[in-house]
């Protein structure tokens, strides 16, 4: 459980470019999509279609509730598996390329080393 | 300090190149997920899946009057046509999916007759405004008294339709009855124009009527060919738009254009002429797929307007993207064209992006698109089981 907490924390403090904060960043995307689907606001994209899902709903409030589930899908669909090739790329990188890493400053205290 | 931001410009570099070679890797691939064999949403023969889904979703609301009129209601608040619409195409399906599975029919024949009798009814009781959106109150009819071809044209196809799938006396007279003032209406005028709204004359509504007087002739032995031929030929000659060389949308009784080539339209228009004169029809899809259809990273959908001509975002439209130009409108109707032009590429580039970006929603085998309505969904299931019927109208 510790061991756990702690890749999360890692992760989380990682540094902005580093594959774990795209990760996060994929990660963050997914949840709040999931959310978004298991608050049923796909039934508001029917605003897309000229319809009101709910007619005691002003029509603002409906295409602003679709319009969120509308973007938070495309980004599931889209920027999170980005998100996870971008990291992935990098993580690869990184492996090829030892010397390139620099120390992750959420993950150890060690001074930025150099370029050679 | 100097050194820490060039290795921030550096890490920040290196990410970049990584994400744009992951948007690179993962544009083109995305459509496999979504793309699907043809046969999930279309078949020549017997009925696909989604078709039966779709189908199951319609059935239910026309025999659970409560799921209905919520439908109807959400519809209504925007666009009355959309009700009216809703009907036919259910029933044009129905049709077709009972002459696809004769043993079925009889599944099918109350829900039909019970879309026919209630609409006339209402048409009937509230008057042809009850299915016309408000602006057809705005100024007179110019030919009275006030019909609407919009309706009388759809309604004769509906009950020429039920009769192709079981004849059923009872809608031969009304049936005629409606033709009859259609093509009196038509000859009355050079154009062989009829109004659907006061002084405004649509293409769709003239290329439903005439399968109308086809599927009459076919079922009660009239011959309106001369009929037919005359209006293609006037069509061909003032209807058409010189750049595109697609058909005008809509224009007033006296030939002047107020809409020209919208995707929302002639797609529909073009399926339509198959039954009328399949050559034309044919010259008509090939433009305006040229003009109006495309693929994008395997993602299929529909413009509104072609290049040459730009309109305003408006019901028939639907919701069109900015930048891209995608329309709901023209992307629902170009399934129906699609299909009816056995354009497989096109038809299963537009199930894929139907599957990703409609939101298809299934409970207990029955299927609704979240990002349609029930008129939008009744036009996707026609879309799936079209065929049929306008071979029965065709054969010599």
């Amino acid at each position: 459980m510790k061991a756990t907490f702690d890749f999360l924390r890692r992760i989380w403090k990682a540094d902005a470019f580093s594959p774990g904060a795209f990760v996060v960043r994929a990660a963050v995307l997914a949840a709040l999509y999931g959310v978004s689907c298991a608050a049923g606001l796909q039934e508001y994209t029917t605003f897309l279609s000229g319809t009101s899902p709910n007619v005691n709903l002003s029509w603002q409030t409906v295409s602003a509730i679709g319009l969120i589930h509308l973007l938070l899908y495309f980004s599931f669909i889209l920027l999170v598996p980005i998100l996870l090739i971008t990291a992935g790329l990098l993580k690869a990188w990184n492996g090829w390329k030892p010397e390139r890493e620099d120390p992750d400053p959420g993950r150890s205290e060690l001074p930025i080393e150099p370029n050679k | 300090m100097k050194s820490n931001l060039k290795l921030w410009v550096k890490k920040a570099s290196l990410a970049l190149a990584a994400f744009t070679l992951a948007t690179a890797l993962w544009l083109p691939c995305l459509h496999l997920f979504f793309r699907k064999p043809l046969s999930e949403f279309y078949q020549e023969k017997g009925v696909s899946p989604k078709a039966r889904q779709l189908a199951a979703r319609h059935l239910q609301l026309w025999t659970e009057p409560a799921l209905r009129q919520i439908e109807l209601q959400k519809m209504r608040a925007s666009n009355a046509e959309w009700d009216f619409m809703g009907r036919t195409f259910l029933v044009w399906s129905l049709v077709n999916m009972g002459l696809r599975e004769p043993g079925l029919k009889d599944d099918y024949l109350p829900v039909i007759d019970q879309i026919i009798q209630e609409t006339v009814k209402i048409e009937k009781q509230d008057g042809i405004y009850a299915f016309l959106m408000p602006y057809a109150k705005a100024r007179p009819y110019q030919i009275n008294p006030a019909r609407s071809l919009f309706l009388d044209g759809e309604i004769a196809l509906m009950m020429g339709a039920r009769r192709m799938l079981q004849e059923e006396p009872g809608y031969k007279q009304p049936m005629t009855e409606r033709l009859n003032v259609i093509e009196q209406r038509m000859r009355s005028n050079p154009l062989m124009a009829m109004e659907s709204y006061p002084d405004e004359c649509w293409t769709y509504d003239h290329a439903v009527a005439l399968v109308a007087f086809k599927v009459a002739d076919r079922l009660d032995g009239t011959d309106h060919t001369a009929l037919c031929q005359q209006w293609v030929a006037i069509a061909k000659e003032h209807l058409v738009d010189k750049t595109t060389g697609l058909l005008l949308s809509s224009y007033q009784i006296n030939g002047a254009p107020l809409y020209g080539p919208e995707g929302s339209t002639i797609w529909m228009v073009a399926h339509c002429l198959q039954a009328v004169d399949e050559p034309f029809a044919r010259d008509q899809y090939e433009r305006a797929r040229k003009e109006l259809g495309r693929i994008t990273l395997g993602f299929g959908y529909g413009l509104e307007w072609p290049a040459s001509w730009q309109g305003p975002m408006d019901v028939d439209s639907g919701m069109v993207v900015p930048g891209l130009g995608v329309s709901a409108g023209s992307s629902g109707m170009a399934f129906i064209a699609a299909a009816s032009f056995h354009d497989w590429d096109f038809l299963q580039a537009l199930v894929a992006t139907l599957d990703m970006a409609a939101f298809p929603s299934r409970q207990n085998g029955r299927l609704k698109y979240c990002a349609s309505n029930q008129v939008g969904d009744a036009a996707l299931l026609y879309a799936s089981v079209l065929g049929p019927l306008w071979e029965s109208i065709r054969q010599p």
